[in-house]
């Protein structure tokens, strides 16, 4: 904060830093009887492999079960390796930002990407099978199969009911579960496929979401996972799709016991993936650190209590396996309609949208300085340009959902993609209406004849927005700390405010906040630019 | 549980100072403290662990009022609300009264969100899990009407600034069929439009370029230390506007998915229809920051409900809670109630200790939150636009969401000059998902009869019209009624 100025600020953080360092240690000490877990960090590769923190990117935001995963992991890495394994979260397109970013990564082994099989759905519905090719498929840790679960109050308790009451009302039983398109719902689907019924998938926001509405009575079943169950005595497994029972829950019958066949595969695996041009030496301590992490007894309990299988794939065997169920995903995706035609792909717009983005909003700023750079704008002036701007873009809204665009309405879904977008335009376009003829009443009244405020800074403020755009556009090449000291000064310059050294100590201040606070502790991943280190492992063709 | 041992306060403390900062810092989400802070909690007893995150959770919630009254910047969309009348107070040279009533009144709250927990959570978890999907589709349309009385006197100009909030929401991947809308095929907008860099924008940002474009530099009080704080009369006076914008702030908050924001936007707009001085708000009243703050903070106890009684997580900050308690091998749920009520009682007292905490911290903290409006005007402009960058970008660790912020605050701008109201986008960004993929999956469901054969969804949704239409009226015939007074 700003008050980091104020001279009680480090006292604080020195206090917080002593608060949790002694709970931590007064734990350590409370829990003596427990010796520390044998702490004979792996051996470093022949080129000082691993010197510095590595990153492990996960591909949606901090909460979900792969975030759980990769944090586990990296608390027992970090003591394996002897550097820190640091969580940064990268959601974003269905993992097309983490993945595109593991790749975009030096090949140093400093980023380990998590991956889960939900990525291989979204990522083929994102059109980015690409990006399922290209990277190492390093280590598949844990199988947790799939599962159909039912609640114990209601009229199908089981999977006898569930079976029966969809075949007496085909495609009208209702299975409730995350996104369509998703895993489980594609899961789902071949159980359906093999019990030869029709439901309907209803999805929600996430599977807690769905769960709560099973509760509710909202709909026959929910797919998920065994764990799911646990400390829910409403719930209970309706069948599972392992080739034995799961030891953890005796009572749960397998779907291959209940005469269905072929679903023994769908589970939902966790584990890492890495750059493909990674160095054979550091893949070597990799394929080291995943079998002793698989071989901890923390991680076994952790996971197996839940009734999820430790194992540990690593290449060839993971990528294969992703291979199959890429092709199998696809064919999924485009019956149901999700994917487009394979002969019209969705182009992929390159260069990327943060070039775009900044031609867009330096032709906005351009635009405006031409516009309202004058003196005297009417207030009218504003008014008109407003609601030509909302009328603009409700039209050309209204226009693609209209146009066909935006795939229609079915019977399942009545509204589809395309009618609740319809609704907010032909909503905007009447209070564009309802605005024109205030104005105009206004107008005529006189009221709003008379200039607006006129500041005579608004070239000021456009500059300082450009100045903004100029810097973050600096990110990627000069990186944030050497941007930022050229940008703040010149903020407080352009500003008016004379005093340079005051500047420089803002300046330097400032920077010294973010590396502190917010890359050193929070890990946020600034761009670094050439203050980045060159990857330095000395080892393999590709350095 | 080890609440009443040291390391149990300590716990308390630490948890409450980490949260007031990570709350304060735009674009540090309360999910992302405690998220930060579980691999911590590793080697702590399961009791100490989660009084530190519940701490976090508790003291972030209440931090985002902080950068929301004295900057503008409100770092989550619930306390947009805050800002609304807690910044006008600031730069009418009375931080002290603002900042002072949003701890006392968050405090407050929060102990009464806390004992509806303690008290209600196994009734409220079972309605709350037979909310249908149409139900929470009326709720949502419930919180877009407070629109209405967002407005102020031109309410088209409030209407259309809702409706491109919710035209922005579209944008994205559809959440129910999948299909990418109004994507232009940019991969950077398959998810929509980011809110926390979006708000930043529209707030904050758009603050700066006002100010720098009215070469407004003189700083927000000279010497005067942001007037007095204000003594229990004040908060006596606020006393119903505290308990309205509590029971509405636990009762929303227990809706998963729903949450901490239209908790707020309801509060306040049934205080400000309640209320004797309605005039007053949106330009420093007292009683929109205690709606405010008041429902803000006893929405932590009311996500409290699903999350314990039924292991659901109702927002992020839930999630990444219920991923720390199965660390700590402690799977919620109403098992949880019979087999270790110790567990339970254990989080009711860090709950109850930590608002307690909460209070002397946000005390001590109060002080140094008024010196920033002793900050030359050029210099605190230019820390906020640079927190701002920082904070848009550390949400989705993402460049394109600075840009985002970016062109959003010169939209902010916009929308000042042409006095348009900002606070709607929020609302129709926030509730325009809701609205739709619940109205959508209700259709799914049970098609359009749904709405005849669930009476409490019609219920809500005669009453989100009421809400809608009333004001509408009333200013009609008002207006004839003081017309010849003018």
């Amino acid at each position: 904060m700003i008050s980091r100025r104020n001279p009680a600020s480090p006292s604080l953080i020195c206090l917080l830093a002593a608060g949790t360092l002694f709970i931590a240690g007064h734990n350590a000490v409370s829990e003596g009887g427990e010796p520390a877990h044998a702490a004979v960090p792996l051996a470093k590769t022949a080129g000082g492999f691993p010197s510095r923190p590595v990153r492990i990117l996960v591909p949606t935001s901090p909460g979900g079960l792969i975030d759980t995963t990769a944090r586990k992991f990296a608390a027992i890495a970090t003591e394996k390796a002897g550097v820190p394994f640091i969580v940064i979260n990268k959601p974003g397109a269905g993992g097309v930002v983490s993945f595109e970013e593991t790749l975009r990564a030096p090949s140093d082994g400093g980023t380990l990407q998590a991956v889960t099989r939900s990525n291989v759905p979204k990522l083929v519905a994102a059109g980015r099978t690409d990006l399922l090719d290209s990277v190492y498929w390093a280590a598949k840790l844990l199988d947790d199969p799939q599962c159909v679960i039912v609640n114990k109050n209601s009229p199908l308790p089981n999977w006898q009911s569930v079976l029966s009451a969809a075949r007496e009302s085909p495609g009208r039983q209702l299975w409730l579960g995350p996104d369509i398109g998703g895993l489980d719902h594609v899961s789902a689907a071949r159980i359906w496929a093999a019990a030869g019924i029709e439901a309907r998938w209803i999805p929600y926001e996430s599977g807690g979401q769905a769960i709560a509405a099973l509760l509710g009575g909202m709909g026959a079943t929910y797919t998920g996972n065994p764990s799911e169950v646990r400390g829910r005595p409403d719930l209970t497994i309706a069948a599972v799709c392992s080739s034995a029972r799961l030891p953890q829950f005796p009572d749960a019958p397998t779907f291959a016991e209940l005469g269905l066949h072929g679903l023994e595969e769908e589970s939902m695996w966790r584990g890492f993936a890495l750059h493909p041009a990674t160095p054979p030496q550091i893949l070597a301590w990799y394929a080291q650190l995943f079998a002793a992490v698989t071989n901890d007894a923390r991680w076994r309990d952790e996971w197996e209590k839940e009734g999820i299988s430790v194992v540990y794939v690593g290449e060839p065997d993971f990528r294969s396996l992703v291979q199959r169920e890429t092709a199998s995903f696809t064919a999924f995706l485009r019956e149901e309609g999700i994917l487009p035609d394979p002969h019209h792909p969705v182009p992929v717009v390159n260069p990327p949208l943060v070039h775009l983005l900044l031609g867009a909003s330096m032709f906005f700023y351009v635009a405006w300085v031409l516009i309202l750079g004058r003196r005297n704008t009417r207030f009218w002036q504003w008014s008109a340009t407003s609601m030509a701007v909302f009328s603009g873009l409700a039209l050309s809204f209204f226009l693609i959902s209209a146009a066909g665009k935006l795939p229609g309405g079915n019977p399942d879904d009545p509204l589809g993609p395309a009618g609740i977008p319809l609704l907010w335009c032909s909503i905007l376009l009447l209070c564009m209406l309802a605005m024109g003829w205030s104005e105009w009443r206004h107008l005529r009244a006189g009221e709003s004849a008379a200039a607006a405020d006129s500041p005579d800074a608004t070239l000021l403020s456009l500059g300082l927005a450009g100045i903004l755009l100029l810097g973050v556009a600096l990110f990627p090449y000069a990186g944030y700390y050497l941007a930022t000291l050229i940008l703040l000064p010149l903020a407080l310059r352009i500003l008016g405010w004379k005093n340079f050294p005051v500047s420089a100590i803002v300046a330097l201040g400032w920077l010294a906040f973010v590396f502190f606070v917010f890359q050193q502790t929070l890990h946020v991943d600034l761009p670094l630019g050439p203050l980045a280190s060159p990857p330095t492992f000395a080892e393999g063709p590709n350095s | 549980m080890g609440i009443a041992t040291v390391p149990g306060l300590l716990a308390l403390l630490t948890g409450v100072i980490l949260g007031v900062l990570v709350g304060a810092m735009p674009g540090l989400s309360p999910s992302m403290g405690v998220a930060l802070m579980v691999p911590f909690t590793y080697g702590m007893d399961a009791g100490v662990a989660l009084s530190l995150l519940l701490a976090i959770y508790l003291g972030a919630s209440y931090g985002g009022s902080i950068t929301a009254i004295t900057i503008n910047t409100p770092g989550t969309a619930s306390a947009v609300v805050t800002a609304f009348d807690g910044y006008p107070l600031t730069r009418a040279g009375e931080a002290r009264r603002a900042l002072g009533i949003s701890l006392v009144i968050s405090v407050i709250a929060g102990i009464i969100g806390t004992l509806i927990l303690i008290f209600f959570s196994l009734p409220l978890a079972a309605v709350a899990v037979r909310f249908h999907p149409a139900e929470y589709f009326a709720l949502s349309l419930f919180g877009l009407a407070t629109v209405a009385s967002l407005a102020g006197t031109a309410r088209a100009k409030a209407f259309a600034a809702a409706a491109f909030g919710l035209l922005l929401n579209s944008v994205g991947t559809d959440p129910i069929s999948g299909a990418a809308r109004f994507t232009f095929g940019l991969q950077e907008l398959s998810d929509g439009f980011p809110l926390i860099p979006v708000l930043i924008g529209l707030f904050a940002l758009s603050e700066v370029f006002d100010a720098v474009a009215k070469k407004d530099f003189t700083p927000m009080q000279a010497g005067n230390l942001g007037g007095g704080w204000p003594g229990f009369a004040t908060y006596w006076k606020l006393r119903w506007a505290t308990l309205w914008g509590s029971l509405i702030g636990t009762i929303v908050g227990i809706f998963p998915g729903a949450g901490a924001t239209i908790a707020a936007f309801l509060a306040y707009d049934f205080t400000k229809k309640l209320s004797r001085s309605p005039e007053k708000f949106g330009h420093g009243s007292d009683e929109g920051i205690a709606a405010a703050e008041s429902a803000n903070s006893a929405s932590v106890g009311g996500a409290m409900v699903p999350l314990l009684t039924l292991g659901i997580p109702g927002s992020a900050t839930t999630a990444v809670l219920l991923g720390a308690m199965m660390i700590h091998k402690i799977t919620p749920g109403p098992q949880l109630f019979l087999d270790r009520p110790a567990v339970i009682h254990g989080m009711f007292a860090a709950l109850l200790a930590a608002n307690l905490i909460l209070l002397l911290v946000g005390f001590l903290g109060a002080g140094l939150w008024v010196k920033i409006t002793l900050i030359p005007r050029q210099i605190l402009l230019v820390m906020v636009a640079m927190m701002s960058i920082l904070g848009s970008f550390a949400v989705r660790n993402s460049l394109v969401d600075v840009f985002f912020c970016i062109a959003f605050g010169l939209v902010g701008w916009w929308f000042r000059r042409a006095s348009i109201p900002v606070a709607p986008v929020v609302l129709g960004l926030v509730l325009g998902g809701i609205a739709e993929t619940n109205l959508r999956r209700a259709l799914m469901m049970d098609g359009w009869a749904v709405f005849s054969t669930r009476p409490v969804a019609l219920c809500l949704l005669l009453l989100a019209a009421a809400s809608f239409v009333l004001p509408l009226l009333l200013d009609k015939f008002g207006k004839k009624r003081s017309s010849p007074a003018q």
